[in-house]
């Protein structure tokens, strides 16, 4: 039973006073990736396009950095195929990155000058791995994607990849064009 | 012994706590700059394009706000490539200016932002080695870009949509807000 009851405020370091509306407290939920964005600790890497063969990977990200974990916000993945195809999105470890075209990532906070280069790799239609000649034992999604209709994983920071772990967008079937979006942060371990 | 704690806002409501729960009002940044009247759309009018061309360009003018971009719309008549890029300390130029529209109409705010359709002041086409999202968009498609403001553009940077085909008719629209950095 409350021995005496009290009226107060919440207010914050700068004096703002939280509002309440309609007998509701206003909050502003941030999540870990809108603060990851503030703090410059955000990328985008997005490949261009590509021809893709059946079973290519037509994109691939690994984490380089022992000190991080690489959290996945959001996977755009786009290709040009008849029928569509099924584009298996996995994860290995190990792998020694290689590809067509290495993709550098782009801090989403332009006002940020941090830069993943150091700490992460990315290429284009990657060979380093052949995980779908053991069924992607790894594998997260199996979309089956639309031709030239972006499919979109909001991911939200589900899949974290550790030191030296990848994570891939393969295409079961012969495309003619192809382009896969990584969108992450970097968490400190 | 227990103490009773009621939390008031500025003008003495008070927060009510119904099935033992907080009753509470979530409310994004996005929606924050809505009701502040920071929240625009900049919508380009159709136009047949050219490979490569910038559908749409945005910057940011203001040195006291980031542009948050929180939404882009794509649409193209051609099956192309599209890709969303940033660049900085560009003159920004174009065909037409396209004014920002204040999301909230109750507001008289005007956007502190240059933008064009057929925005040609940059040269994102060379590489494209600041590309931010790519992908594919199908004849008579339409792609939708849910980012929820996390883009941030400080001043005089930009963010350009270009479609790598040439189509003969392209839309782009792009909806975002100003926070105070």
């Amino acid at each position: 039973m409350a021995q005496f009851a009290e009226s107060t405020y919440l207010r914050g370091p700068d004096g703002s006073v939280a509002q309440v509306d309609s007998n509701r407290l206003r909050v502003n939920p941030k999540s870990e990736f809108q603060q990851a964005v503030e703090d410059g600790r955000a990328y985008s890497w997005a490949s261009l396009d590509k021809d893709p063969d059946a079973a290519d990977t037509m994109f691939a990200l690994e984490n380089n950095s022992t000190a991080h974990l690489l959290c996945i916000e959001k996977i755009i993945i786009s290709m040009t195929c008849v029928g569509g195809s099924v584009c298996p999105v996995f994860t290995a470890s190990g792998v020694t990155m290689a590809g067509t075209a290495s993709v550098d990532g782009v801090n989403l906070n332009r006002d940020s000058g941090q830069s993943c280069v150091p700490i992460s790799t990315a290429y284009t239609d990657e060979t380093g791995q052949d995980e779908a000649g053991s069924n992607w034992p790894g594998r997260l999604y199996m979309p089956q994607c639309l031709t030239s209709v972006p499919y979109i994983i909001d991911v939200g920071g589900a899949v974290r990849l550790p030191y030296d772990h990848m994570i891939g967008v393969d295409i079961l079937e012969a495309g003619t064009a192809a382009n896969v979006t990584f969108i992450g942060w970097f968490e400190p371990v | 012994m227990s103490e009773t704690l009621t939390v008031i806002g500025p003008s003495g409501e008070a927060a009510t706590v119904a099935d033992s729960a907080l009753t509470v009002r979530p409310q994004s940044d996005f929606q924050k700059a809505v009701e502040d009247g920071d929240a625009y759309s900049w919508s380009a009018l159709t136009y047949d394009m050219t490979a490569k061309d910038t559908i749409l360009g945005v910057e940011n003018n203001s040195s006291t706000k980031d542009l948050h971009i929180q939404e882009i719309h794509i649409q193209s008549d051609t099956a192309s490539q599209f890709i969303v890029h940033t660049e900085t300390g560009l003159t920004v130029g174009g065909t037409n200016v396209v004014t920002g529209v204040n999301l909230n109409r109750n507001s008289g705010n005007a956007a502190p932002a240059t933008a064009y359709d057929d925005e040609t002041g940059n040269t994102a086409a060379d590489g494209y080695t600041k590309r931010l999202i790519t992908g594919l968009c199908a004849a008579d498609g339409n792609v939708v870009l849910e980012l929820g403001g996390c883009i941030i553009l400080p001043n005089d940077h930009f963010i350009g949509v270009d479609l790598t085909a040439n189509a003969g008719a392209c839309n782009v629209t792009i909806i975002g807000y100003f926070k105070d950095r």
